[in-house]
C-alpha cells in the first residue's frame, strides 16, 4: 500500500560526497520500480469514481462488478462516488487523473453518449478522452405511466400522445439524466411536445408518478420493477428486442407497434487516456470474468439488467459504442431542442 | 390490533440475536460519532460502510445502517449546543437556545434533555410507524408539487419567527439565504446560475459550507473577541442532568415537537427538515413568555429534538411502505437494500415481514441503547469543555476543516467557509443572526423546484395554488404565522414613535 | 429571474435598514478586533491549499497552530506540541476509523498515503 523510499544518506553534512551515488542508486530504484510496479499492478487499491450518488443503479452495477473483479485483480476496488452535473463532474475528474492504472471509472449513457449534447462546455471527449475497458451491463428502459391513465396498451398510449401531446405532463431527473435523454428519444419519435417536468433525482419523480400528478415518465427498469409489481404504475412496453425476465408480462416496444424505440441505459468502465496497455487488459479480463460468474450474472439480472450485448464488453467493441452513441443522441436531442447553455 | 402483537413479536425475535444487536449497537455508536463530528455526515458514512455489509444478511446490514441514520441525529445536537456548530440541517434550531443554555452553565441539561426527548420521540415515531405506516403513506401521496411550495412557504414564515432581534433584519438574512440557494446549475435547462463560471460552484453551495462557516468558525470568531465573557461557559458545570422542573418545562414540547416531527417526516422530499423550525415556532407561541427564547428557554430545545429524531424515523416509512426514498439517505438504504437482492417497494411489507418488523423493531432498541450511550457521556463533553480555550478552538477549526474537505473532497468548500465565516462575524456584529439565513437557504431550493413543478403542471396558472384544497390552508396558516409574528413589532414601532 | 428578484428584495431591505440606523437611535458599536479574524482566515486557508497536496500531515498542524495564534493567550511551545498530538488524532480516526478518503501525506514520487 505504501511505497516508501528510504531517506537516503542526505541529511546530514558529513555525508555530503555520498550524494551523487545516492542520487544515482534512487533514480535507478525509481526507474525499475515503476517498470516493476507496471507488471505488478494492482499493488494497492484501485479506485473505481461512480459519478453518482451511491445507491443508484450504476453505483449497484459498479459495485457488484468491482466485488467480484476485486477478487481477480487481488485487489479490492474502491468505489467513490463523486455526483454532480449529470455525472459529468466525476467523469472529468477520472478524465484528468494520472493513466497510472489506479484509478478507473464507470461512465454511463448519458456521461458517455449524452453529455456532448447537452453541456457544450464539457470538459472530456467521450471518444478520444478515455481508454475504454468494457461494458459491464445495462439496464433496459421501460415506459410507465400513472396508475389511471386512460390508455390500456402501448398503441393507445401512442395515439393518445399523438393527439394531445402537449396536454400531458412528462416527469425527468434533470437535463442530461437517462430519464431525460430516453424520454426525448420517445418524444421525437412520438412528435409531442410534453410538459417536461423535471425532479431532483428518480425518487421523487416516480413518487409524484405514483400519486399520480404526472402522466408519464421513462426510466431504468431497476427503479420500477417493484411499483410495477404492485400495480402502483402501469407499463406499456420494455425496449427490448425480448422480453425481460424481471417483467415478464410487459412487451417489448417492437410487440407492443414502436420498433423505432430501441435503447438501453448502457454501464461501462472505462480507465483515463494513457493507461499503459497491459493495464487495459487485466481490467479488461477482470471484467469478462465477473460477467461470466453466476453468481454476479445472477446479482445484475434479479436487477433486471440487459447482458445481451456481448460484443461491447472488449475494449474496441466499447469504443465503437461510444462513437454510435455521441452521434445518436447529438441528433436526437438537438431535435427535441434540448441542448443546454 | 392483534396483527400489530404479532408482527412486533416476530420483530423483535428478529432484532433480539445477538448479532443484530451487535449491528444496532455498532449502528448507534458510528453514527453518535459522526453527529457529533461536524461536516462528516450519514451519506458519507454510509456509503464507506456499504461494502462491510456485503458478507451480512440483509436485516442486519439495514439495522447497522439505520442507527448510523438515527444516530448521527443524536450526536449532531451536541455540537449544536455545545459549540453552536449544526451537525445536521436538523440541529439548526438547537444552536438558538441550546448553545445559549451551554453559556449559561448549563449545558448538561441541554444535552441531557435533548437525549430524553429524542428517545421519547424515537418510541412515538416508532410506535406510529408500527400502526399507522400504510394509511400514513396514503397522506404522503396527496402532497404534489403545489402542496410542497406551500409548505415551504409556510416554512418562510417560520424563518421571521426564529427572529430574536429585529424582523426586518431577519427578513434580509431570510433573503439573503434564499438568494445562496439559487447558486448552482438549474436543473430544468441545466443553465448556470450566479456561479461565475467556477466549477466548484455548479453544483451549488453546500449546506456543511454554509453552517460551519456561519456558526461554528463565527462563533469562533466571536469568543476570541469577548475574551472576558468567555470564562462563564468553562466556568460553573451546574446541573448534569435536567432537574424535576426541567423535565416538567419541557414535556409539554417534547409531546408536541414528535407528534409534528413524525408527520412532517413522512412527506418525501425531505419534509422531515421542517420539524425542528415548525416545533420551536410552535413552543416560542405557546409559551407565556417568548422573550425567553434565543436566551436559553429549554423548551427550544427539548421540542425541536423531539421533532428532529422523530422525523428522522417517520422518513423511513416512504421507504419501506413505497419503495420510494424521501431524501438521499433513504436513497442509500435502498442501495444497500438492492444489493442485497430485496428491491424495495410495496410489497417489502407482506413479502418480506421480518426485514420490515425487525427493522422497526430494532429502531426502538436503537433509540434505548443511544440514550445509554448518550446520557453518560454528558459528563465527558461538559469536561471536555473546560479545556482552555486556546487550545480548544484551533481542535475545533481543525475538525471542522476537515469535516468540510470530507464533504465533496473539495478544498474550495474550505475556503468558502473561510468566507462564511468573516460573513457571519461581521454580520453579527451588527445585529444580524445566522439562523434565518440557514433556513431560507434550505428551503429556497426546495421552494423553488416545487414552485417551478407546480406551475410546469398546471401550466403557468397560478390559481392553482388557492383551488387546491391542502395548499390554500397550509399557505393561509404561513400568513397567519408571519401577521402574527410581525404585528407585535409594528405595534411597538408605533408606539415608539408616539411617545417620541 | 428569482435570483435577480431576491437581490433586489434583499437590496431593499438593506436600503430600509440603512435609513432606519440614521434616524433611530441604537446600541453603540460592539468591540471588533482584527487579531483573531485574520490569523483564523489563513489558518484556514492554508488548510485548503496544503490538504491535498501536502495532506492532511503539514495541512493539521498549519490550521492549528496559524489558527491558535489568534488568540492573545497562546502559549507557543504548548501549542506545538498540541498540533502534533491533535493531527495524529485527526488521522487515525477520520482515515482509519471511519475510512474516509483524506489525504494524509503526499510527496509525488515518494510517498503516498
Amino acid at each position: 500500500m505504501k511505497r516508501r523510499i528510504r531517506p537516503p544518506l542526505f541529511t546530514s553534512n558529513e555525508r555530503k560526497p555520498m550524494r551523487p551515488l545516492a542520487a544515482l542508486l534512487v533514480s535507478a530504484t525509481l526507474t525499475l520500480s515503476a517498470g516493476a510496479a507496471r507488471a505488478a499492478w494492482p499493488e494497492r487499491p484501485v479506485t473505481m469514481i461512480v459519478p453518482f450518488a451511491a445507491g443508484g443503479p450504476t453505483d449497484v452495477v459498479a459495485r457488484i462488478v468491482g466485488d467480484h473483479m476485486s477478487r481477480t485483480l487481488g485487489q479490492q476496488i474502491v468505489i467513490e462516488n463523486v455526483a454532480g452535473a449529470g455525472g459529468t463532474t466525476g467523469i472529468t475528474r477520472g478524465a484528468q487523473s494520472a493513466p497510472d492504472g489506479y484509478t478507473i471509472m464507470m461512465g454511463h449513457m448519458g456521461t458517455h453518449g449524452a453529455a456532448p449534447a447537452v453541456y457544450p462546455n464539457l470538459k472530456y471527449d467521450p471518444v478520444k478522452d478515455f481508454a475504454p475497458v468494457g461494458l459491464a451491463a445495462g439496464t433496459p428502459i421501460v415506459i410507465v405511466a400513472r396508475k389511471d391513465f386512460p390508455a390500456k396498451n402501448l398503441k393507445e398510449f401512442v395515439a393518445q400522445a399523438k393527439a394531445s401531446g402537449d396536454k400531458l405532463n412528462e416527469a425527468h431527473a434533470g437535463v442530461g439524466s437517462v430519464s431525460f435523454t430516453t424520454c426525448s428519444l420517445l418524444n421525437s419519435i412520438l412528435g409531442t411536445k410534453p410538459a417536461r417536468v423535471v425532479y431532483r433525482g428518480t425518487g421523487p419523480a416516480l413518487n409524484d408518478l405514483v400519486s399520480g400528478q404526472v402522466d408519464y415518465m421513462c426510466d431504468q427498469i431497476v427503479n420500477l420493477v417493484p411499483q410495477i409489481q404492485a400495480g402502483t404504475i402501469k407499463a406499456y412496453a420494455v425496449a427490448l428486442p425480448q422480453r425481460s425476465p424481471a417483467l415478464p408480462d410487459v412487451p417489448t416496444t417492437t410487440e407492443a407497434g414502436l420498433p423505432e424505440f430501441q435503447v438501453t441505459a448502457w454501464n461501462a468502465i472505462f480507465a483515463p487516456k494513457g493507461t499503459p496497455k497491459e493495464i487495459v487488459a487485466k481490467l479488461s479480463d477482470a471484467l469478462l470474468k465477473a460477467l461470466d460468474d453466476e453468481a454476479t450474472k445472477k446479482r445484475l439480472l434479479d436487477l433486471g439488467a440487459d447482458l445481451t450485448d456481448r460484443a461491447s464488453r472488449t475494449p474496441e467493441g466499447l469504443q465503437k459504442l461510444v462513437e454510435r452513441e455521441v452521434a445518436r443522441w447529438s441528433a436526437v436531442l438537438k431535435s427535441v431542442g434540448a441542448v443546454a447553455n | 390490533m392483534g396483527d400489530l402483537l404479532s408482527h412486533l413479536s416476530l420483530g423483535f425475535s428478529v432484532a433480539v440475536t445477538v448479532q443484530n444487536l451487535g449491528l444496532a449497537l455498532v449502528g448507534c455508536l458510528v453514527g453518535t460519532l459522526i453527529g457529533v463530528l461536524p461536516g462528516v455526515g450519514p451519506i458519507a458514512t454510509i456509503t464507506m460502510l456499504l461494502p462491510i455489509t456485503f458478507g451480512m444478511p440483509p436485516v442486519g446490514a439495514l439495522i447497522m445502517l439505520a442507527g448510523i441514520y438515527y444516530g448521527a441525529q443524536y450526536g449532531g445536537s451536541t455540537t449544536a449546543i455545545l459549540i453552536n456548530v449544526p451537525g445536521e440541517v436538523t440541529s439548526v434550531v438547537t444552536t438558538l437556545d441550546g448553545h445559549q443554555m451551554a453559556r449559561q452553565g448549563r449545558a448538561g441539561v441541554a444535552l441531557g434533555i435533548a437525549a430524553l426527548g429524542s428517545f421519547f420521540a424515537g418510541c412515538v415515531a416508532t410506535t406510529i410507524i408500527a400502526a399507522l405506516a400504510v394509511p400514513l403513506t396514503k397522506l404522503a401521496l396527496v402532497f404534489g408539487p403545489a402542496e410542497y411550495a406551500a409548505l415551504m412557504a409556510m416554512g418562510l414564515a417560520f424563518a421571521v419567527v426564529l427572529a430574536r432581534g429585529s424582523i426586518l433584519k431577519s427578513i434580509a438574512m431570510t433573503i439573503a439565504g434564499l438568494l445562496l440557494s439559487t447558486v448552482g446549475t438549474d436543473l430544468d435547462t441545466g443553465v448556470e446560475r450566479m456561479t461565475f463560471g467556477y466549477a466548484p460552484l455548479s453544483d451549488g453551495v453546500d449546506f456543511a459550507v454554509i453552517a460551519m462557516g456561519l456558526f461554528g468558525f463565527a462563533e469562533v470568531l466571536r469568543n476570541l473577541d469577548a475574551v472576558e465573557e468567555r470564562e462563564v461557559v468553562g466556568g460553573a458545570i451546574g446541573r448534569l442532568l435536567p432537574s424535576r422542573a426541567d423535565l416538567r418545562q419541557s414535556a409539554g414540547p417534547v409531546v408536541r415537537g414528535s407528534l409534528a416531527g413524525a408527520i412532517l417526516g413522512i412527506l418525501p422530499g425531505n419534509g422531515a427538515v421542517l420539524g425542528p423550525f415548525a416545533s420551536y415556532a410552535m413552543e416560542k407561541r405557546l409559551a407565556k413568555d417568548p422573550s425567553r427564547f434565543g436566551r436559553g428557554a429549554i423548551e427550544g430545545v427539548a421540542g425541536p429534538e423531539a421533532a428532529n429524531n422523530a422525523g428522522a424515523q417517520t422518513s423511513f416509512i416512504p421507504l419501506l411502505t413505497l419503495g420510494i426514498p424521501p431524501n438521499a439517505v433513504m436513497a442509500l438504504m435502498v442501495g444497500a437494500m438492492t444489493i442485497h437482492g430485496i428491491v424495495p417497494g410495496p410489497l417489502v411489507m407482506t413479502r418480506n415481514p421480518s426485514l420490515f418488523w425487525g427493522l422497526i423493531a430494532s429502531m426502538w432498541i436503537g433509540n434505548l441503547m443511544l440514550l445509554v450511550i448518550n446520557l453518560p457521556l454528558i459528563g465527558a463533553w461538559v469536561r471536555l469543555c473546560r479545556v482552555p480555550y486556546r487550545l480548544l478552538f484551533p481542535s475545533i477549526l481543525l475538525f471542522c476543516c476537515v469535516g468540510i474537505y470530507s464533504v465533496n473532497n473539495s478544498p474550495s468548500d474550505v475556503l468558502f467557509t473561510a468566507g462564511f465565516a468573516l460573513v457571519g462575524y461581521a454580520a453579527s456584529k451588527v445585529g444580524f443572526e445566522s439562523a434565518p439565513l440557514l433556513l431560507g437557504f434550505v428551503l429556497g431550493r426546495l421552494l423553488e423546484e416545487n414552485l417551478r413543478r407546480a406551475l410546469t403542471i398546471a401550466r403557468g396558472d397560478l390559481s392553482v395554488f388557492v383551488r387546491r384544497p391542502i395548499c390554500a390552508a397550509l399557505l393561509l396558516t404561513g400568513l397567519l404565522v408571519l401577521v402574527i409574528a410581525v404585528l407585535p413589532a409594528i405595534q411597538k414601532s408605533r408606539e415608539e414613535v408616539f411617545t417620541e | 429571474m428569482l435570483p435577480r428578484t431576491l437581490a433586489i428584495l434583499l437590496g431593499v431591505a438593506g436600503a430600509v435598514l440603512v435609513a432606519s440606523s440614521l434616524v433611530r437611535k441604537g446600541e453603540a458599536h460592539a468591540h471588533w478586533t482584527l487579531r483573531g479574524p485574520i490569523f483564523i482566515c489563513l489558518g484556514v486557508i492554508g488548510f485548503a491549499l496544503t490538504i491535498r497536496m501536502p495532506g492532511l500531515a503539514v495541512a493539521g498542524p498549519l490550521v492549528t497552530i496559524v489558527g491558535g495564534a489568534a488568540s492573545p493567550e497562546t502559549r507557543v511551545k504548548e501549542l506545538l506540541v498540541f498540533a502534533a498530538a491533535i493531527t495524529a488524532f485527526c488521522i487515525v480516526l477520520f482515515r482509519f476509523i471511519l475510512h474516509l478518503p483524506i489525504p494524509v501525506l503526499r510527496i509525488p514520487g515518494v510517498v503516498v498515503i
